[in-house]
């Protein structure tokens, strides 16, 4: 199996925090070579993801290029300088990521707690127990939620972005109604009706709780004037994301979010109303 | 002592609901990797904005494998009525 030099890990390594875009390239390379063979394997295990190794894989290098960084490099905060270390925590993104896939398309429970033919081979060099997550650690997001609404000198965005993460966390929404609703939920909603749908929505989810101080900093936060005089709190959504006067639009963050299944399905209905076109009479 | 320019949520946004691979997503993960690699303050806040977008996505995911609730619906169909 080809897996990759140390020498390519330090050139990798060099141009990342170079901020060069050819360390993406080789990133790319490293990771083909050394998890596109597995992923095969894995597609190949399961009748319903045979055929699917090209999407996991591509699926893969989007999120190595997203969490290389704060997922492996420089994960303690100190550079992460292990080429074996990083070639386990990329089987293991590649893991989690095939089974994502893979439940996706056979509908799967999300647990799996039987053993069978249909599991994928196991890969002897994962350490699973250093890097496999499974469970939410629910302590640690809401850390993560406070500290996304604390950040930030204009509140609108952060607000009105966890307030869409909310929406689609709480909704059971899948994509293309995750666009209706949320459009339909902000659309004329204030900054302080997006921040009482966060409280409010926050309040209905177990692990989740907001502090009275840092409601009171969003809240003088809102409370400030922009350019304009306009007090930000006061301000609608669809003044910062909509374009106004047209209620069917949706606002960058939906489209941000949704970004490339919605255009598969588009393109997937155009598809489907050019065969319809076809009908053998020509109607 | 040099004055390093912090990033700013728009471009943490970005980098974090990035879905496709193309010039631009290279040039802006390239921009922000490189920059979190030095800057503490921008990595802690770009894992926060990670994981809450990954928790989003997951459940996302997710809900296009159960039932609906009704309740969304309704408020769906709801909207679709009066626009």
């Amino acid at each position: 199996m080809a897996y990759f030099t140390d020498e390519e890990f330090h050139v990798m390594l060099s141009q990342l925090s170079e901020g060069n875009p050819d360390g993406y390239t080789t990133l790319y390379e490293i990771a083909k070579k050394t998890l596109f063979g597995t992923i095969r394997k894995w597609c190949n295990s399961r009748k319903h993801t045979v055929g699917y190794e090209e999407d996991v894989m591509q699926e893969v290098h989007l999120r190595l290029f997203k969490t290389c960084v704060t997922g492996f490099l420089m994960r303690d905060g100190v550079p992460n300088d292990n080429p074996a270390g990083f070639k386990s925590w990329m089987f293991t993104v590649a893991k989690n990521i095939y089974e994502d896939i893979a439940k996706k398309l056979k509908k799967m429970p999300l647990i799996e707690t039987d053993a069978s033919d249909d599991e994928p081979p196991e890969i002897e060099d994962i350490n699973n127990d250093l890097y496999y997550e499974d469970d939410y650690d629910y302590e640690a997001l809401n850390r993560y939620f406070e500290f996304v609404l604390d950040s930030g000198s204009e509140p609108h965005i952060v607000l009105t972005w966890v307030a869409v993460m909310l929406a689609v966390v709480r909704g059971n929404l899948n994509r293309s109604e995750s666009t209706a609703y949320i459009t339909c939920v902000f659309n004329d909603l204030t900054m302080d009706e997006v921040l009482d749908y966060v409280v409010e929505n926050a309040d209905k989810i177990l692990w989740l709780q907001i502090s009275e101080e840092l409601l009171g900093r969003l809240r003088k936060k809102l409370n400030k004037t922009d350019s304009e005089g306009q007090r930000i709190g006061g301000k609608k959504y669809c003044d910062f994301y909509m374009k106004k006067g047209d209620r069917a639009s949706v606002s960058d963050w939906v489209n941000r979010m949704n970004g490339r299944l919605i255009e598969e399905e588009l393109e997937q209905k155009e598809e489907e109303d050019d065969d319809d076109d076809e009908t053998p009479d020509g109607k | 002592m040099t004055t390093m320019k912090h990033l700013t949520e728009n471009e943490i946004i970005d980098f974090v609901s990035m879905n496709s691979i193309n010039q631009e997503s290279i040039g802006l993960a390239a921009a922000v990797n490189s920059h979190i690699m030095q800057c503490d303050e921008c990595r802690e806040k770009v894992k926060a904005f990670q994981a809450v977008n990954d928790l989003a996505m997951d459940k996302l995911v997710a809900a296009s494998e159960i039932t609906r609730t009704e309740i969304k619906k309704e408020e769906i169909i709801k909207y679709e009525t009066e626009s």
